[in-house]
């Protein structure tokens, strides 16, 4: 993975500091991601990985530090606007949209991907046709890429867990994100759902920036170039997935919290 | 033609002013065409019936209080374009309903306007009024707006109360003269029933097709999931604010419309038993369907007429009701229907045939 | 000059009977997650249930405490039957909802019982007056201020002193990891609750016979509940405390200087300006996204 060394990194976060009252979440992370990696970010629960991925993708302020997503200061933007220059994101909880469809669930972001206006709507311009077409085509696109071509119809409710997930990352897919951030992805799924996931994955990733929250680490293993290693609120080190996981601060850190 | 999806159809209808199907339907796919002619039918036998029972019945008092009820159903439909629209709980939408109910009455009575005038002043000032207070409180928790919204109802009542030389005080405005649009006499029961029903039609179709639109699909993830909405993309304080802007000239049409009927209007009308009683209609026939709070309103104004209620009895009995509702089919009549459907029926999973 | 202290040591007095309403309902909010809008019915029945008492010949003194006990049975009965069943579903709404219908509920209740006309709550002090630093004040409002301050110091002392307490304070930092940690939450809720609501009770027995009781009397209540609970700070104890001050003595000035008849009007504009620039309140943490 070599890249020319003037190229803006994708990710790019300095020195960030978040406080809660009197707890120190996160103490000074920094990283860089460039663009096409896929980024891991690890670490024992609690330590802070969560809050720094929701600062990442501008859902919460942190206390101190700069964030910038292709090189443009992310601070103070609104989340639908981050959302709206191709930054998608998926959450653990609330993945979907429960009460609606598979084809609503990605009907919902459209609005946003539009260059045509109202006007051009109702008097049906070529614009809007254009617009039509390729917002159709991507619609099958992504259905067939996360394989509910025949399920559109369905609640999404009543998907199965793993199969809400693989719709999650159809509802990012829709804005044709250039960077993704997947909040543990993987969570709850069994080996099948993970290996499927971990194609999927792969299918979408030639392109695009993707960073990803795990617990699992087959996942953090079989995808990321490199990952992120949170403790107790700072980093520990940045490297390759089976070379992060020898650490020597890494592995006394999560079998500490594995001894009994 | 073998990858059309539905989509395309959808979308070209859904739009609002562009009924002209652009796409053909698949031919595994007719939900959508199929649709269309059943939302047809319902049109024309809606129309149907509302002009048999406007030119049918005689009994004056029947038909006013059919036209008074249609004009509050109007109210209950402004009250779910927040509740079942972008999930909000409006305690204060009766503030709206005062407006337009004091704009009619001020304009006419005050300033001798005439009262298709009197009514467009009161929607632009509700819309106004929408847009303050939208602004300021729906950017926080909901309860803030429910709670905020409602205490502005309290001292819009006060100002009411006050304000003696505009609003006529405590004893309210009353005495105006024949209220009518154009060659039509509102004071005539038949005329006045034709007009509201009609208006309440035609807010029905708006609404739908709001619904359906992109702001409507914007709207429901609003609802279901703000949080996912923002990442993707949807501005969620400015939807919210666009619906509450969007509920409040029709709550203040309602309000305007219910004058022909009441011939009064007091401070009375801020007060938040109308709430009580729009949350119940909508609540009642389901906040999903639009036409929910219709169904809801046709069920329990009537019935209190029939029934003479004492006014606390009334709250109190339909406040248990709301109660029962939330705790056992919050989604009201309309889930219980479906979930009813589902059970005896057959289930319904579309799967397409690539 | 006296005027002005006298208004003062009036707007105190108020001040902390609003505070008992409105930690109870930021109690309820930060551990049971629900805006409370039946609060203002429970302050209602604490002073109904005080009227019932002292008409059958009990003491004052000895009708308050129990009258928060009956209100405390009642809010025990509403949660366990109502609140849980309506709440922890998917309506994220539905606690607003129901709550709201509770609280007109028992208005509408409270008028075909008792009457829509207020009546009178005899107190023992009722009638006398202390002399404090050239301040007059009536022996009931000293009263209301003196229980209020400790039953508000009682409380604070449970939260951080008690086993109990201290479950409270975890749930409300952090439910989930309170339930990994073997707190029964559920229970926890419905302790949160009642205490809450038997706040609400108690500034209703306390204040009743001043204010004589009414049927709308919650209203008013849950009004200046939710207020003071915007200026200080949704989800802070000590911000509440903090806005149901100042809300005390603005009112008391308002009223006492520029109008009766406008002073409900009072905290709507304190609130709208609160939420205007300093949306958080006074206390309160910057809300990182919106629920």
């Amino acid at each position: 993975m070599s890249m020319a060394l003037d190229e803006t990194p994708a990710v790019s976060a300095r020195d960030i500091t978040k406080r809660y009252g009197g707890v120190t979440a996160l103490n000074g992370v920094s990283l860089d991601v460039q663009k096409g990696e896929i980024f891991g970010i690890i670490g024992p629960n609690g330590a802070g990985k969560s809050t720094l991925f929701d600062i990442l993708c501008g859902i919460t302020e942190p206390s101190s530090g700069s964030i910038r997503i292709m090189g443009t200061e992310m601070r103070g933007i609104a989340p639908h606007l981050i959302a709206r220059s191709r930054v998608a994101r998926t959450f653990q909880r609330t993945a979907v949209f429960a009460e609606s469809s598979v084809l609503e669930n990605l009907l919902f972001g459209r609005q946003t991907s539009f260059r045509h206006g109202v006007l051009g709507r109702i008097i049906g311009s070529s614009t809007y046709a254009e617009d039509q077409r390729e917002f159709q085509n991507l619609v099958e696109e992504v259905l067939a890429l996360i394989g509910l071509d025949g399920e559109r119809n369905r609640k999404a409710g009543v998907l199965a867990y793993g199969v809400q997930r693989r719709l999650a990352i159809g509802v990012a897919l829709m804005s044709d994100p250039k960077i993704m951030f997947l909040d543990e992805p993987a969570a709850g799924m069994n080996g099948r759902e993970t290996a499927d996931f971990i194609a999927l994955i792969r299918a979408i990733a030639p392109g695009r920036t993707i960073l990803i929250v795990e617990h699992d680490m087959a996942v953090i293993r079989q995808l990321c170039g490199r990952a992120l290693v949170v403790v107790d609120g700072k980093p520990v080190v940045v490297d390759e997935p089976h070379l992060v996981l020898r650490h020597p601060e890494v592995v006394s850190a999560y079998l500490g919290a594995d001894d009994d | 033609m073998a990858k059309f999806s539905s989509i395309g159809t959808e979308m070209a209808i859904q739009d609002i002013g562009t009924v002209v199907a652009k796409r053909q339907t698949s031919a595994v796919d007719n939900n959508a065409s199929g649709r269309m002619v059943r939302e047809i039918i319902y049109v024309v036998c809606a129309v149907a019936g509302i002009a048999a029972f406007g030119f049918s019945f005689s009994d004056p008092f029947v038909v006013t209080l059919a036209g008074y009820t249609c004009a509050f159903a109007l109210f209950a439909l402004s009250i779910n374009v927040i509740l079942g629209g972008v999930g909000e709980v409006p305690l204060g939408q009766c503030l709206f309903f005062g407006i337009g109910s004091y704009g009619a009455a001020i304009g006419m009575g005050k300033a001798g306007l005439p009262f298709e005038v009197a009514v467009l002043i009161g929607l632009v000032l509700s819309v106004i009024w929408a847009a303050i207070i939208g602004t300021i409180t729906l950017r926080l928790t909901g309860a803030y707006f429910s709670i905020v919204s409602w205490g502005l109802t309290g001292v819009a009542m006060v100002a009411a109360n006050n304000l003696d030389d505009l609003t006529g005080g405590p004893l309210g405005l009353f005495g105006f003269p024949p209220i009518g649009i154009g060659p039509l006499e509102l004071g005539d029961p038949q005329t006045y029933f034709l007009m509201t029903a009609t208006i309440l039609l035609a807010s029905i179709l708006f609404l739908v097709a709001v619904r359906r639109s992109p702001f409507g699909a914007a709207m429901e993830s609003v609802r279901q999931n703000p949080h996912l909405a923002r990442s993707v993309g949807v501005d969620v304080a400015r939807i919210r604010l666009k619906a509450f802007m969007l509920s409040a000239p029709l709550a203040a049409l309602a309000g305007a419309l219910s004058v022909p009927y009441t011939q009064i209007v007091t401070p009375e009308v801020f007060s938040v038993a109308n709430t009580v009683d729009g949350l119940l209609m909508v609540l009642l026939g389901g906040a999903r369907l639009v036409i929910g709070p219709v169904i809801g309103a046709a069920m329990f104004t009537l019935i209190p007429q029939v029934l003479n209620l004492d006014p606390n009895v009334r709250i109190l009995v339909f406040s248990s009701i709301i109660i029962l509702i939330m705790m056992f089919a919050p989604g009201g009549l309309h889930q219980l229907s479906v979930a009813l459907r589902e059970r005896f029926g057959r289930k319904k999973d579309v799967d397409g045939v690539r | 000059m006296e005027l002005l202290a006298q208004t003062l040591v009036n707007g105190l007095v108020l001040g902390a009977g609003y505070a008992v309403i409105a930690v109870g309902l930021t109690l309820i909010f930060g551990i049971v997650g629900i805006a409370n809008f039946a609060h203002g019915a429970f302050f209602a029945m604490g002073g109904y249930a005080c009227y019932l008492l002292t008409a059958r010949g009990l003491n004052y003194f000895v009708a308050v405490p129990l009258s928060v006990v009956i209100v405390a049975i009642i809010g025990a009965l509403t949660e366990w039957i109502v609140i849980r069943r309506s709440l922890y579903g998917d309506s994220h709404h539905g606690s607003l909802i129901v709550t709201f219908a509770l609280g007109q509920a028992a208005v509408a209740g409270l008028i075909l019982t008792f009457g829509p006309d207020p009546l009178p709550v005899p107190s023992p002090v009722g009638q006398s007056t202390l002399r404090f630093l050239g301040i007059f004040v009536t022996s009931q409002r000293a009263f209301i201020f003196v229980c209020s301050l400790l039953v508000l110091g009682a409380l604070g002392l449970w939260l951080r002193l008690s086993i109990k307490g201290q479950q409270v304070i975890a749930v409300a930092q952090n439910a989930r990891g309170a339930l990994y940690s073997g707190i029964d939450v559920p229970w926890i809720r419905a302790i949160a609750f009642v205490v809450g609501v038997a706040a609400a009770g108690l500034a209703g027995a306390l204040l009743a016979p001043i204010t004589t009781i009414y049927p709308t009397m919650g209203n008013g209540a849950l009004i200046v509940g939710f207020t003071v609970v915007i200026l200080g700070g949704m989800g802070s104890i000590p911000g509440a405390m903090l806005g149901a001050l100042l809300i005390g003595v603005a009112n008391a000035l308002f009223e006492t200087y520029v109008s009766v008849s406008w002073t409900p009007a009072l905290g709507w504009g304190l609130v709208i300006a609160t939420l205007l620039f300093r949306p958080q309140g006074l206390l309160g943490q910057v809300q990182q996204h919106r629920h």
